[in-house]
């Protein structure tokens, strides 16, 4: 049946079919194309000319298309877990500073903050740094512990050089975030804004919350502190301080209406036209 | 490795060691294993007209398929330790040298982007680089058959890759569906399929000659 008569009949898939094998013929009838006469030379001297290696597939590719991604994810989960740990040891040695009992821990002071605080102070504190001063903070308290000897304020080097850390002047020790307690308080409780640790720890600080720590109410009146009341069981009270007094200076310093740079020990205070020196203890 | 024999008169070859025609192909690639060149040589004589003729048909550049031609012979030189003999040598040969068509192909299309010989190009040609027109004249019989040849090879060279492998593998190469299927690693329903969808194609742009 020829493609004309099929054509004729409508049968649409023997004509597609028809159509095909003539496509396939007229592909087929391509003339077809050797190779030139001088391929085997060319050949020939590009093999000689070739790199074998060039042709040569490495045994370590296929290993290495998985090896080299899991070990960049290897890497980074490395360091994310390292980062981690490292995060917790941190939390940790603080933790380790903080759980120190001060019965048996050296004691570390600045030599001026130690020289300002109460004599009681001194023998056992527990100094704690934060941040930066964590390490050598326990490196500290590490080294001391080993010789169980408690080392003076006195025999430390005065170093005045700003950042030092154990050093310098009471600013500085403020600034580096160090906290001095006094014996028996744990270094996690607390302490009340007007506490004297606190208050130590400033550079100045309010007269007035000074003296009602110390169990006083006074107003300022005149370049000095009028007594309005003695809270009981106090500082005051035990000193003799009453209401009425007149207080005129801490220290022989003149107590302004503002601030207070340390702890006065001894109060001059004007009581019925005498003048009177009432020591706190 | 020596070359020497490669190249030679391969009766003379014969006379004194292996009879290489009549040796099939995989016992060629054995020889050509143990250092035998003139194994190698028969199959680069059998073989490097069809793969020629492939290339060329699939490329429609005659340089190129000569190139690629001796390009594949080269890879098979270098990877004959890894061929397995499960698989017939043609459809291993003729699958090396698909791999390099394609690639080819797909260098001239980079190749193209940046050439400016694309602007002369448009949406309906596009895979056909602008070639400026023979003006010589011939004889009216060699006229026609030349210009319906090559009609005939530009309309298979716009085929999009995936339509003109298998066409030309069947219907110029003369392959059966079993090894067109072998060579592009494709199933054998598929390979019909994108056959018999190339002949539709080039029955579109051959409709002038039905």
């Amino acid at each position: 049946m020829s493609y004309e008569e099929l054509k004729n009949k409508g049968e649409e898939s023997e004509i597609l079919s028809c159509e095909h094998e003539k496509v396939r013929g007229m592909c087929g009838s391509l003339k077809r194309v050797n190779a030139p006469t001088n391929f085997d030379f060319h050949l020939k001297a590009r093999i000689t000319n070739a790199d074998k290696s060039d042709f040569q597939s490495n045994a370590f590719l296929p290993f290495l298309r998985y090896a080299l991604p899991l070990s960049l994810v290897l890497l980074v989960a490395g360091f994310v877990v390292f980062s981690g740990i490292l995060t917790n040891n941190q939390n940790a040695d603080l933790t380790v500073v903080e759980n120190i009992q001060p019965a048996n821990s050296a004691v570390v002071l600045p030599a001026t903050v130690s020289e300002n605080l109460p004599s009681e102070n001194n023998s056992n504190a527990v100094l704690i740094a934060t941040n930066s001063d964590t390490k050598k903070a326990i490196s500290n308290v590490e080294s001391v512990s080993m010789t169980n000897k408690i080392t003076n304020s006195s025999s430390l080097p005065k170093s005045n050089a700003p950042g030092d850390d154990f050093g310098g002047t009471r600013q500085s020790a403020s600034k580096d975030s160090l906290i001095i307690m006094p014996r028996g308080i744990p270094p996690t409780q607390s302490l009340p804004d007007n506490s004297p640790v606190n208050i130590k720890n400033k550079s100045r600080s309010s007269v007035k919350k000074m003296l009602q720590f110390n169990g006083i109410e006074a107003d300022f009146i005149n370049s000095g502190w009028s007594v309005k009341g003695i809270t009981a069981n106090t500082l005051a009270s035990r000193s003799g301080v009453k209401s009425g007094d007149f207080i005129e200076s801490a220290d022989n310093r003149i107590l302004d209406s503002e601030t207070i740079s340390e702890l006065p020990k001894t109060l001059y205070i004007m009581r019925e036209g005498k003048r009177i020196a009432v020591e706190l203890k | 490795m020596a070359l020497d024999k490669f190249g030679k008169n391969y009766a003379e070859v014969s006379e004194t060691t292996v009879p290489t025609e009549k040796l099939s192909d995989h016992a060629l690639i054995e020889l050509t294993k143990t250092g035998d060149e003139a194994a190698f040589a028969e199959i680069v004589q059998r073989y490097r007209n069809p793969i020629t003729n492939y290339l060329y048909r699939f490329l429609n550049d005659y340089e190129e398929a000569v190139d690629l031609a001796q390009e594949t012979f080269v890879r098979v030189y270098f990877a004959i330790e890894r061929y397995h003999t499960e698989y017939a040598f043609s459809t291993y040969i003729y699958r090396i040298a698909t791999n390099l068509a394609i690639s080819e192909i797909r260098k001239r299309k980079r190749r193209k982007l940046l050439s400016l010989t694309g602007l002369f190009q448009t949406e309906e040609n596009s895979e056909i680089e602008f070639q400026p027109p023979d003006d010589r004249s011939l004889p009216d019989e060699d006229l026609l058959e030349n210009e319906q040849s090559r009609v005939i090879a530009k309309a298979i060279a716009t085929l999009p890759d995936k339509y003109r492998a298998p066409i030309v593998l069947r219907d110029v190469e003369g392959k059966s569906y079993e090894e067109v299927a072998a060579i592009l690693n494709l199933g054998l329903g598929t390979t019909k399929s994108r056959i018999s969808r190339a002949r539709g194609l080039l029955k579109e742009k051959l409709k002038h000659y039905f």
